[in-house]
């Protein structure tokens, strides 16, 4: 069996063990289930091997990074984003129930990577820079910072809904306290855009040396602007207007909305330099 | 026995301050245009009217940014829908008067807040860095500080100190009171300045860079020169402030090297070229698509248009040379089909249409063929028309041959290379890159180097016990500050609570 076969069965095993432990993360949450999230949280760490195998042995046969379909970007995008979460829940071990809110998520975006074409695709030359690795690698963090954001500002709500019905339990107990989610929100929000930040400004250099434009208004380049834009409005609303609390939360759902649309979804509607990698 | 409450005190926000501005005007319209600009409502209405136009850039089709066929193929499909964008300027938003003056308004608020703020961080910074000598008020509240028992106090007090200069704090003792004062992370309180102003400096070099940046493009094939003119392009844009500064430096393309992955895709191109300065100066040099070439303060690119050339040569019925030249065919996307071209035949009136067929008629042809290095069979199926319109040739015209085309005669010689090379001169390039520095740089400050404050003192508790006390403040997620605190609280009180 060649690396790129292997390659795709470990992606099959990958996805298969995310959906397992979204569900476990979903019956521990409905269910109140804490030892349940324990091993949730386990799985998610299993999986990361075959599925860091999978990147690995494409990236080794193909002969360059995940870069360029949407079956590369999508995977490492997850792959990133479950390792910011396994070191977050590590610091942070009363939050492993953000995974419910995570991990469904994470195997949809595998689902649609998987749906995509898995042909491997060369390396077109203007993509020969180092420019591109620090670009796609601080997307990739920038969407695995607000990836867990978003868990927090989800758990938030549903702490504080608890709290206001009345009905908390030892499971929302368990939960950091509301200011502390709150601040942990607002810190990856924040993480997130610095990160944004560096990933605009690596591809406008990369994009300059390549092409001499340093900004040529390309629908997702565009968009990561427009999502830098929406970070910025967050941030401004946390700390000039004190939009902490439930309205903090509410405020990192949509910011991965944008994130989200800005990094999957213009692509579809959209022309572009970047359409070419993310649509096939 | 470790009692008392926690450490929390927000502090003051800074974000675009309502205080005085940095400027200050006399004339009171000014003064009120100014006080607007800089409230922090007028920013952020501003950063979401931007946010929106910006989407909406995306969401219609941009004149300047798509082929004008499929430009007006849009048009045509959506008659109505179009009428309006264009009415409104939809259809050309990042070029419009209107997202123009938002951008400019957005840097005069910008300006506005980032002036104000300056002031007022300067002046905070130097307060807070001479300040020790008195604990502020409400860090001495007990339910804004925790209080550990100390029955040795002076091995508290040091063990205090050396707990938080290992938790990378500069600590200092207070000569008069004797209590501690712990500072960490001073500069962060710069972060958003720093962040601000770099968005400002990448605006006004985006300004500077269209006002003075100059993009042209030529196409050379092997063994052809280019004079760097205006004229000399087959596209160039300037910006108003360019004044016509060409450095007239040419460049001769010597080789070039085409490489394809085994599935037929461009994997790179190398061009060998000679540069020559007007004093005379000559200079050899490569330059490929991940590799641009810097010269006499322009860089020049490899695009990745390129492929076979043919050199043509028209001649009058006296065999005379009316015109000759190169014919760029670019390489087809689909290798089973032939490279075409269309153009105007220099100093004659006619047009001619070309197909480029690099294999013999009825031969299957694969990617291979177009990779070949000098093919042995290139031939041209061409078409020739008059002003009119009329057909002054039709047919095949193989290397080397000469064929009656009307009045003239037309031969095809020698095939070679050809590349196409976008230039850019522009002058706004070390302003952005300013810029980015500066926002990144701001970006980490705010995020990484977050400021904080603690105070240690003892005070006598009600039962005659000494009791260290330990508070203080941050700038930014004051709870994980007051963890901080408390997990030093209980490593001190660990050690130093007893005798």
């Amino acid at each position: 069996m060649d690396g790129l076969n292997l390659s795709g069965q470990l992606y099959w095993v990958a996805v298969t063990l995310y959906a397992l432990a979204a569900v476990v993360f979903l019956v521990a949450l409905f269910w109140r289930r804490e030892d349940w999230l324990r091993s949730a949280t386990r799985l998610v760490g299993i999986t990361l091997l075959p599925h860091g195998a999978a990147i690995l042995l494409r990236w080794a046969a193909v002969g360059h990074g995940p870069y360029i379909n949407r079956y590369e970007v999508f995977s490492s995008d997850v792959w990133v984003g479950m390792a910011m979460f396994l070191a977050f829940q590590l610091r942070f071990p009363r939050l492993r129930a953000i995974g419910a809110a995570i991990l469904p998520l994470s195997f949809l975006l595998m689902g649609l990577g998987a749906l995509s074409t898995a042909e491997p695709e060369p390396l077109a030359p203007s993509l020969h820079s180092y420019w591109l690795v620090i670009h796609v690698s601080f997307a990739k963090l920038a969407f695995g910072s607000i990836l867990v954001a978003f868990g927090v500002g989800v758990a938030y709500l549903l702490k504080e809904r608890a709290q206001r019905s009345g009905t908390e339990n030892h499971f929302y107990g368990r939960l950091p306290g509301l200011a502390r989610m709150d601040e942990l929100g607002y810190r990856f929000t924040g993480i997130g855009f610095a990160f944004l930040a560096i990933m605009i400004i690596s591809g406008s250099i990369w994009a300059n040396d390549a092409w001499g434009n340093y900004w040529s208004w390309d629908a997702i380049e565009t968009w990561s602007l427009v999502t830098w834009l929406f970070y910025g409005i967050n941030l401004h609303l946390r700390t000039t207007y004190r939009w902490n609390g439930t309205r903090g939360s509410w405020l990192s759902v949509a910011t991965l909305a944008v994130t989200v649309i800005a990094f999957f979804g213009v692509a579809y509607v959209a022309r572009g330099a970047h359409v070419e990698y993310l649509v096939k | 026995m470790t009692t008392v409450m926690t450490t929390v005190r927000e502090s003051r926000r800074l974000a675009c301050p309502v205080g005085r501005a940095g400027l200050h005007f006399r004339a009171p319209r000014l003064r009120s245009l100014w006080a607007r600009l800089r409230s922090r409502e007028m920013a952020l209405a501003l950063l979401a009217v931007v946010l929106l136009a910006t989407a909406a850039g995306t969401l219609v089709p941009q004149s300047a940014l798509m082929a004008s066929i499929e430009y007006d193929a849009w048009k045509v499909a959506n008659p109505q829908g179009s009428a309006l964008a264009e009415a409104i300027g939809l259809t050309h938003v990042y070029q419009s008067w209107w997202f123009l003056s938002l951008l400019g308004l957005l840097f005069l608020s910008l300006l506005a807040c980032t002036l104000s703020r300056i002031r007022q961080v300067w002046k905070l910074d130097r307060i807070r860095h001479q300040q020790g000598r008195e604990i502020p008020y409400w860090v001495r509240m007990p339910q804004n500080h925790t209080a550990v028992p100390a029955l040795n106090t002076e091995a508290a007090f040091a063990a205090a100190a050396a707990a938080l200069a290992d938790a990378g704090y500069h600590v200092r003792q207070d000569a008069t009171s004797g209590h501690l004062v712990a500072e960490k992370g001073r500069f962060g309180v710069w972060g958003s300045t720093v962040l601000h102003v770099g968005i400002m400096i990448i605006l006004l070099g985006g300004v500077y860079s269209g006002a003075g940046k100059m993009a042209g493009y030529f196409e050379l094939a092997e063994g052809q020169a280019f004079t760097d003119r205006h004229d000399a392009y087959l596209q160039i844009d300037e910006g108003p402030l360019f004044g016509e500064r060409h450095p007239e430096f040419q460049v001769r393309l010597e080789r070039l090297e085409a490489e394809h992955w085994e599935n037929g895709q461009l994997r790179g191109i190398t061009s060998y070229v000679t540069l020559r300065s007007p004093q005379g100066d000559v200079h050899p040099a490569t330059l490929g698509i991940d590799r641009p070439l810097s010269y006499q303060g322009v860089t020049i690119y490899q695009a990745n248009r390129y492929g076979f050339a043919a050199l043509l040569t028209l001649k009058d019925a006296q065999g005379k040379i009316v015109t000759s030249g190169y014919v760029n065919f670019p390489t087809p996307k689909e290798p089973a089909g032939p490279a075409f071209n269309s153009f105007a035949v220099p100093m004659t009136s006619l047009r001619a249409e070309a197909d480029l067929h690099l294999a013999s008629a009825g031969t299957l042809v694969s990617a291979e063929v177009w990779r070949q290095e000098q093919p042995e069979q290139p031939w041209l199926y061409l078409f020739l028309r008059d002003a009119d319109g009329g057909i002054v040739f039709q047919g095949t015209l193989g290397q080397g041959e000469t064929v009656p085309a009307g009045a003239y005669s037309l031969s095809f010689s020698s095939l070679a290379h050809w590349a196409g090379f976008p230039l850019v001169r522009d002058p706004g390039i070390p302003i952005i890159y300013a810029g980015f520095a500066l926002c990144a740089l701001g970006a980490a400050l705010i995020y990484l180097l977050v400021p904080k404050r603690a105070w240690v003192w003892l005070v006598t508790g009600g039962a005659g016990q000494s009791l260290l006390c330990i508070g203080g403040r941050a700038d930014r997620f004051q709870p994980a500050f007051t963890e901080e605190i408390q997990e030093l609280a209980a490593q001190i009180g660990e050690v130093y609570g007893r005798p």
